[in-house]
């Protein structure tokens, strides 16, 4: 029965999942959002993030039996999703690309504060689809899903140095882009959206 | 610590991957240098702005589609299991029929030799006289094998081989998943 199934660990779903398939739909159902939401920011289109993350999910049923039981998903999950992502960015030669229009939750600030927040989220929407794929990935897995740099160097499939080394220089590549966009604005220019 | 070295402290230092002794060097640090505070609130800021950037989720239908596809995936692997493994066992019972059938004409070949032997030189060469003469039976039933190279043991043997590659394709790429205990 289903029911029972959600409250059950993923290594117990993961088990299960050889005679009975629907375990891995509550695994399914427990990562979609963060995988879904990952490719999002990395391809910056829906479509694109919908049929990755199936792909992804579909590609690790596939593989259960290479995944080492009592190690984290999510890390496992992420490398998968990484790996077709890159394949698909690499195809279309895509190097920007623009986020769709989204909804600013409200949190109560005023007018002015919102509309500032609105802005500086969309533009590091922008800056962060113009980054190379290899500093993308490092800073999406850190700040929105807070993955730590070992966890980072599983889903990355990289030692941990190279981890530290591709993160800290996508923070310096982020803050130049932010910052040379900014000065841009200021002097009542067009604002440069080619990578650097 | 100077300024370049705090600086390069930052990034763990955001992470919380940073001593106690380096954490405390870079407090000290930022709580009176101007230039090195304000380069480090921005780098903040770009973190919890990406942090407290909106979650898109999956749709609705979006685990249903994936297990769609989960059980077409499966019923096409038990297919091609089952076509492979048909092959197979077809083929090796036809290479065994071939072996045994090829066996037992070597095995014939052998013994209709050995009586011709007892009973006179028949269609032995010279020079298989020359080295049979030192071991006689096992001289001739190396060459009665070798003239039988091209029967239906070494086809069936050929078969037998053939297929069982096929039954290792089928094992590595088409099996049902299955968890490994590590």
């Amino acid at each position: 029965m289903k029911e029972t199934l959600l409250d059950k660990s993923d290594d117990f779903l993961i088990d299960e999942a050889q005679r009975k398939p629907e375990a891995f739909g509550v695994l399914v159902t427990r990562y979609q959002d963060r995988i879904h939401n990952y490719l999002y920011r990395m391809t910056g289109s829906r479509e694109d993030a919908e049929d990755v993350a199936q792909e992804t999910f579909v590609k690790a049923y596939l593989a259960l039996s290479t995944f080492r039981r009592g190690w984290p998903l999510a890390p496992w999950l992420f490398r998968i999703a990484t790996n077709l992502c890159i394949n698909l960015l690499k195809k279309r030669n895509r190097v920007t690309a623009l986020p769709e229009e989204m909804e600013i939750m409200d949190r109560g600030e005023s007018v002015e504060a919102e509309v500032e927040v609105r802005e500086l989220k969309r533009e590091l929407d922008e800056v962060i689809l113009t980054l190379p794929e290899v500093y993308r990935v490092p800073i999406l897995l850190r700040h929105l899903y807070q993955l730590s740099y070992e966890e980072m160097a599983q889903a990355m499939d990289v030692p941990l140095g190279t981890v530290k080394t591709r993160l800290f220089r996508a923070r310096e590549l982020l803050r130049a882009k932010l910052d040379h966009t900014r000065m841009m604005e200021r002097h009542g220019l067009q604002g440069d959206k080619s990578p650097i | 610590m100077d300024c370049k070295e705090i600086r390069a402290l930052f990034d763990p230092y955001l992470d919380g991957r940073i001593s106690r002794k380096e954490r405390e060097e870079v407090e000290n640090h930022l709580s009176w240098c101007y230039a090195c505070r304000e380069e480090y609130l921005t780098l903040e800021r770009v973190a919890l702005l990406l942090e407290g950037q909106e979650r898109v989720p999956a749709p609705p239908w979006f685990a249903h589609r994936v297990m769609e596809e989960v059980y077409r995936q499966r019923s096409a692997h038990s297919r091609a299991r089952v076509v492979l493994y048909g092959a197979w066992a077809l083929a090796s019972l036809l290479g065994l029929a071939l072996i045994v059938e090829g066996g037992l004409a070597v095995y014939q070949a052998v013994i209709q030799s050995s009586d011709s032997l007892v009973e006179g030189s028949e269609g032995v060469s010279n020079s298989a006289a020359d080295l049979s003469a030192a071991n006689p039976e096992l001289m001739d039933t190396l060459f009665i094998l070798l003239a039988n190279l091209e029967s239906d043991l070494v086809l069936g043997l050929s078969l037998v081989f053939v297929s069982s590659c096929l039954a290792l394709v089928a094992l590595m790429n088409y099996r049902p998943p299955r968890t490994a205990y590590r």
